[in-house]
């Protein structure tokens, strides 16, 4: 089919003096041409590790891809020596930063930022250079672009950061992009400005995004496939329209039911119980089980598999039998 | 509503930063108005919520209510007292803060029992055991263990972190807890442990508080009542229930709106507020939300809308809403 | 910014002024330089009093200022009382010598200093890394007359490789010039690599990454010239820092520049040599400051900015 990427059972794992940490344990998806892939999941449940992995953004000191192959246009990316990687890092993916004013380099100007993502993999002249920027700054919808060119970045609200953000990931036309926490730190009025930008961006240019936060309502809006994560593995993932119908991952479940509502008035929000434990390799429990209610004997004596129910991947042996009990209890 | 004593009083309270410029003789160019002529009253075990975007001068507000900053204008009184940053300490001691990040508001070096004993140690006079029999009800009405007392708080996580805040926060029996921005560093599941505690609270001790968020959600949640804030003014000021149901003003309902909403039968095609939230040192004369407002009219460039009460206790400032401007506009 | 420019060249002549006036009252409340002068020789009241009126100490204190300024502002700064010659000319013949050596002990620092420290961060915890702290500690705490006569002990009287003091030949430069640069090396070689590891974390570089610019052009193009900005900084402290060092390495090695006559100039309490040497110091040390705050605008767009405004 039009698949564009495909990450088949990568592990990305941190090691430090004490123990090694599966940050990402087996990880698999394939991402489809002018789709949008909502990866959920709280802090340190490896989501933005996983697109670390993929165009090798990663720590070499203390982090090491473990296993795993991310495929694009029949090469290995996780396989793919530094040199040839910068090739496709900015040409074919490209992404998207949470915080944009940091994210920007404070001595250049937005202009000579926008360029540099050109003149890596390309050699206009300057001429064509100069209206290629003019015309990305125009595709974001920063008004006056010409007047913006020679800004600085301290000079442009944080909004208008993401957008010369995003502008520098299209730059070269890219496949995918990646786009992490974009909206986290930004004003909601803001955020829905910029989340409105992608969604167009995404129809118009048939670009496939990747786009990680911790915000359910954001992946609703969004996305259209979902993919949720928990301790380094996914949980659940499937249509988003059918997990928000149906969650059947008791994480899932609980994610969404902690959320306090602006439609409606709820009295007391639901709890996932405890804290996020920090994992060990190797894990042979569910990695769930310590704040699950439905805990029982079997998911301590091994991970469970990630199986299809209904067209969608659940890694939980309880799915498909617990659903009714947990919608009326 | 209505019931239980008005415990502290916002009267016209205005905080005004000056802008100044050269070295030798400054010279005041202008002033961010942080804080616009803001005016409410909050009774026993009530809950406001402070909602607005970075800029609309909530935690200067949040500041002025617990005496950290002096108004430049109007004043703020506490149980009877004025709050300024000249009062004595132990008039403080019912009025306590929880913050932001759990992470700094916490000293790395204390163990968990002395973060929380502070304000005893420095508003009383108890031997270590009647500290002890103070500290330990409080661990368990936040939901820690006893054995959190003797461990730093590094060994915990974020939303602990803010439980051992909190529990600090109510050491000396506080009347109003002002919460700037509480669960906006925490993960949802653990955001809604800690907001589910507020509300438990509330209800035992009879707490009120002054609840600053730029989440509108979250504020809807836990107020009784909600102010809404732009650029250091009050845009809109209601009953949770009624502000909800008869938003008035067009930036309460921008916000509302700009939330995005986790029911993907909802995805529709919004539409967001246009332009930048202004800069505070040149705010626009007349309404602060005309440039961004869709409805704006002339009468918005020119005065400023004063907030008034267009429905029974439902409070904005808005033109749309005012009899005065309809009818110039009719004219 | 032409008026932060000039809101600052005031500030410059303000501090001159008044270090000069400071120095002034300093080395008069040093003591008398006529009983120097005639140390250990026999003299009449009425050759003190000739002596006195010829150098013009006979009037009050006040007359002295406003004539020695007043002698300033016509570009006349006095005759040496020692020397009997005018203290420009004394400058002029010795100047060279000091900038000369000011100058290349400031080129080495850099140009040793900014690459041991990009390497430290480089490899930061490896045995490199701790060797260039362990040679920073050393050459910040070792007082530079201590490392110039241990120099001067190694390489001149026993090893007999380079001359011990006094200039000529290139091989006079070599120990002055290392102990003069010692200090000023050591500090800049510690800033660039903390500055260098503080940029290092930075989003940006992960943004300049995904863009897919190679980790060579990531360093040198977008890390370090954030790193610089401290570093230049801290090199505007080392030149005044540098001037201090020449005073007292030019005595070690017996250079014939301005630090020798300077400390001469205050043992013989002769005041125009000293005031004028002092003022020399200040105006140079102005200007580098000035200077040095004028590009960091130029590197930091941020600053620029907020001077623009002001």
């Amino acid at each position: 089919m039009d698949e564009i990427l495909r990450v088949d059972n990568l592990k990305v794992y941190y090691y430090s003096a004490k123990r090694v940490v599966p940050a990402v344990d087996g990880v698999s998806f394939t991402l489809k041409k002018g789709e949008i892939l909502g990866i959920v999941g709280e802090s340190g449940c490896g989501k933005s590790t996983v697109v670390r992995g993929i165009i090798g953004l990663i720590d070499e000191r203390y982090t090491r891809i473990e296993a795993g192959q991310v495929l694009m246009e029949g090469k290995n990316l996780a396989d793919l020596p530094p040199r040839e990687l910068c090739r496709i890092r900015g040409k074919k993916i490209s992404m998207i930063f949470q915080n944009p004013l940091s994210s920007l380099n404070p001595v250049y100007t937005i202009g000579s930022q926008i360029e540099e993502a050109i003149l890596v993999h390309e050699k206009p002249s300057k001429a064509q250079l100069k209206e290629r920027v003019l015309e990305l700054l125009k595709l974001v919808h920063i008004p006056a672009p010409e007047m913006r060119y020679n800004d600085y970045p301290h000079q442009l609200s944080g909004g208008m950061q993401q957008r010369v953000l995003i502008a520098i990931a299209l730059a070269c036309n890219p496949q995918v992009i990646i786009a992490d926490e974009p909206t986290t730190a930004l004003d909601v009025t803001i955020q829905a400005q910029i989340l409105e930008l992608l969604r167009e961006l995404n129809e118009k240019m048939g670009v496939g995004v990747i786009f990680i936060t911790h915000n359910m309502g954001v992946v609703a809006e969004m996305c259209d496939e979902m993919m949720v994560m928990y301790g380094g593995v996914v949980v659940e993932k499937g249509k988003c329209e059918e997990i928000f119908e149906n969650p059947l991952h008791p994480y899932t479940r609980g994610l969404l039911a902690a959320i306090p509502s602006i439609k409606e008035d709820k009295e007391e929000l639901f709890s996932i119980k405890g804290q996020v434990p920090v994992f060990a390799h190797p894990v042979t429990r569910c990695r769930f089980a310590d704040r699950c209610g439905l805990c029982e004997d079997r998911c301590l004596k091994g991970e469970p598999p990630l199986s299809v129910f209904s067209g969608r991947e659940v890694r939980c042996l309880k799915a498909g039998h617990s659903e009714e009990e947990a919608h009326h209890g | 509503m209505g019931e239980g004593n008005v415990i502290l009083k916002v009267e016209g309270v205005k905080r005004y930063f000056p802008v100044r410029k050269g070295f030798l003789f400054p010279k005041i160019l202008g002033y961010v108005k942080a804080a616009d002529d803001i005016s409410f009253e909050l009774r026993e075990g009530e809950a406001l919520g402070v909602v607005g975007e970075s800029g609309c001068g909530k935690t200067t507000l949040g500041k002025l209510i617990i005496g950290l900053d002096d108004p430049t204008e109007g004043r703020v009184t506490f149980m009877g007292r004025q709050m300024g940053t000249r009062m004595k300490r132990e008039e403080r001691q019912k009025l306590q803060m929880v913050f932001q990040d759990p992470y700094s508001s916490l000293d790395p070096r204390m163990k968990v029992r002395r973060i929380i004993e502070e304000p005893l140690r420095i508003h009383t006079h108890l031997t270590p055991e009647e500290k002890l029999r103070i500290v330990k009800p409080l661990l368990e009405l936040v939901g820690l263990r006893e054995d959190a007392l003797e461990k730093y708080p590094h060994e915990f996580s974020g939303g602990q972190r803010q439980r051992i805040g909190i529990a600090r926060a109510l050491a000396l029996e506080p009347k109003l807890l002002v919460c700037d921005e509480p669960v906006s560093a925490l993960d949802v599941s653990i955001q809604a442990q800690v907001l589910n505690l507020f509300k438990e609270l509330q209800k035992k001790k009879n707490l009120a508080y002054v609840f600053i968020s730029h989440d509108m959600s979250v504020i809807r949640h836990v107020s009784d009542r909600i102010m809404v804030m732009y650029l250091g003014q009050v845009m809109e000021s209601a009953p949770k229930r009624e502000l909800f149901e008869h938003t008035m003003h067009p930036y309460s309902a921008a916000l509302m709106d700009a939330i995005p909403v986790p029911d993907p039968k909802y995805k529709r095609r919004r539409k967001p507020l246009s332009g930048d939230i202004p800069s505070p040192i040149d705010a626009p004369r007349g309404c602060p939300f005309q440039t961004r407002c869709p409805k704006a009219m002339d009468c918005c460039r020119e005065s400023r809308p004063k907030l008034h009460e267009a429905a029974p206790e439902h409070f904005v400032a808005c033109h749309l809403f005012d009899q005065t401007c309809k009818k110039a506009v009719n004219l | 910014m032409k008026k932060y420019i000039l809101s600052r060249a005031i500030k410059v002549i303000f501090t001159v002024w008044f270090v000069w006036s400071l120095i002034f009252v300093l080395t008069r409340f040093s003591g008398d330089p006529v009983e120097w002068i005639f140390a250990d020789m026999d003299t009449t009241e009425a050759m003190i009093q000739t002596l006195k009126e010829s150098l013009g100490l006979d009037l009050p204190l006040w007359q002295q200022y406003i004539n020695s300024l007043t002698g300033l502002f016509k570009g006349d700064a006095g005759m040496s009382y020692f020397f009997s010659r005018p203290v420009s000319e004394l400058f002029a013949e010795r100047i060279g010598a000091t900038v000369s050596l000011g100058a290349g002990a400031l080129g080495l620092a850099v140009l040793i200093g900014v690459p041991m420290g990009i390497l430290a961060a480089m490899k930061r915890g490896t045995a490199y890394d701790r060797a260039c702290i362990g040679i920073t500690v050393i050459g910040h705490t070792v007082p530079n007359f201590v490392l110039g006569i241990l120099l001067i002990f190694v390489f001149a009287l026993k090893l007999r490789l380079l001359p011990s003091g006094s200039t000529g030949t290139w091989k006079h430069y070599i120990m002055p010039m290392v102990t003069l640069s010692m200090g000023p090396l050591t500090a800049i070689a510690r800033l660039t690599r903390t500055a260098l590891l503080d940029v290092i974390g930075q989003d940006y570089l992960d943004c300049a990454r995904a863009k897919g610019v190679d980790e060579r052009k990531v360093i040198i193009k977008h890390a370090l010239r954030n790193a610089l900005i401290p570093v230049v900084t801290v090199m505007a402290g080392q030149v005044n820092m540098l001037v201090g060092g020449a005073v007292i390495v030019e005595n070690v090695f017996a250079w014939p520049g301005l630090g020798t006559l300077i400390i001469k100039g205050a043992q013989r309490r002769d005041f125009p040599v000293v005031q004028y040497g002092i003022l020399m110091i200040v105006i140079f040390v102005s200007v580098v400051n000035f200077a040095v705050d004028l590009s960091y605008g130029s590197l930091d767009p941020r600053i620029r900015d907020s001077r623009d405004k002001s």
